[in-house]
């Protein structure tokens, strides 16, 4: 499944976030956006948080390394933690070139839809970086 | 570090820039966060001193004979990465600040062949090189890393005056012009020119009780633990 950049929700902060139900439960699949993966130039670390942790949606999900400075990566969402992509803190050359599918972050089983208002859509989310270019 | 993060989320909720120039009780090794703990095996001159882990990235620091400086600014959310015009507004204050005291920094420039040392994975900070240093006289003097947080930036900074013991490989100002600039005297200059250069004035402020109370426990939870020295 290819994810489609137009369909997914953003926070301010440059996360995504692709919501799906299973059950009746809501699940988001998050990542950086392209945009600020350009932003932060040259990434060289990343720390993923661990399963099973509860956030708060513009909780500290993560953080990462670009050369000369450290930025966190904030959840969309609020829920538990409940599967990381492991491999990519080895791999992350290629968020470049795929941030929307191989650059998957985590998934979160959403508890509650606090913050999810806040989430912009597409076109709002690009209005918001030519806005900070 | 656990006072600067204190500051930072003071300037989240103030967005007011706070500048913060401090030495160190005993020479102190400092990693960057994301460094390895292991990689201190790699540096003998250091091993007897002691240790923390930094909130900002980039190569290991040994604070011995330097000025530290903290500068945090607001930045509206949404701004990602780094700040390549604080690094910049920073570095050109430095560079006016000692300019009358005789001492001319320069960017380093990539390719610059007369620049020593050029390892961008050192493990001393003033061994790696990136177009965000200082140098003088071929070797770096000033190096700096930058944290982001939701609403302010800090950018942690080391401007070395004299060679120390525990890392006698990097030279300071004072070794590599025979000058004896004294921590006050930099502090003083880098001030006025700070004000000057940025258009700020500066408010001295002690910490409040409230402050202190918020950097111990910060303290507690993080910076004076070993699992966050040893957390690589």
């Amino acid at each position: 499944m290819t994810r489609d950049e137009t369909k997914l929700l953003y926070a301010s902060t440059h996360e995504w976030a692709d919501i799906e139900e299973l059950d009746g439960v809501k699940y988001a699949t998050i990542g950086v956006s392209a945009f600020a993966i350009e932003q932060l130039n040259d990434l060289v670390y990343m720390d993923l948080p661990e399963v099973g942790r509860e956030v708060e949606s513009g909780d500290e999900l993560g953080e990462v390394e670009s050369v000369k400075a450290v930025s966190p990566l904030y959840s969309p969402v609020s829920g538990e933690v409940v599967e990381t992509h492991g491999e990519l803190p080895d791999e992350l050359e290629k968020l470049n070139s795929d941030p929307y599918n191989f650059g998957w972050i985590v998934k979160v089983k959403v508890s509650n839809d606090s913050g999810m208002d806040t989430l912009l859509k597409y076109e709002e989310y690009k209005k918001q970086c030519s806005e900070s270019a | 570090m656990s006072l600067d993060q204190t500051l930072q989320e003071v300037v989240d909720r103030s967005q007011q820039p706070t500048l913060r120039f401090y030495g160190w009780q005993e020479p102190t090794l400092s990693l960057g966060y994301f460094q390895s703990n292991s990689e201190r095996g790699t540096h003998q001159a250091s091993q007897s001193s002691a240790c923390v882990r930094r909130a900002t990235g980039g190569g290991a620091i040994l604070h011995h004979r330097e000025l530290t400086y903290s500068i945090i600014m607001p930045q509206a959310i949404g701004r990602i990465g780094p700040s390549t015009e604080l690094y910049r507004e920073i570095h050109a204050s430095l560079i006016a600040a000692l300019l009358p005291l005789g001492v001319v920094l320069s960017p380093f420039h990539r390719g610059d062949q007369s620049c020593l040392g050029n390892h961008c994975d050192a493990f001393l900070c003033f061994q790696r090189r990136t177009s965000e240093d200082l140098i003088l006289n071929g070797y770096k003097v000033v190096g700096s890393a930058q944290r982001k947080s939701k609403a302010s930036i800090l950018q942690h900074g080391s401007l070395l005056l004299n060679a120390s013991q525990y890392a006698p490989e990097l030279p300071g100002i004072n070794d590599l012009l025979n000058y004896s600039l004294q921590f006050d005297d930099v502090v003083e200059a880098v001030l006025r020119s700070l004000s000057s250069c940025m258009g700020l004035t500066w408010r001295e402020k002690d910490f409040t009780s409230e402050e202190f109370e918020r950097a111990r426990s910060i303290g507690k939870a993080r910076f004076n633990r070993q699992s966050w020295l040893l957390r690589r």
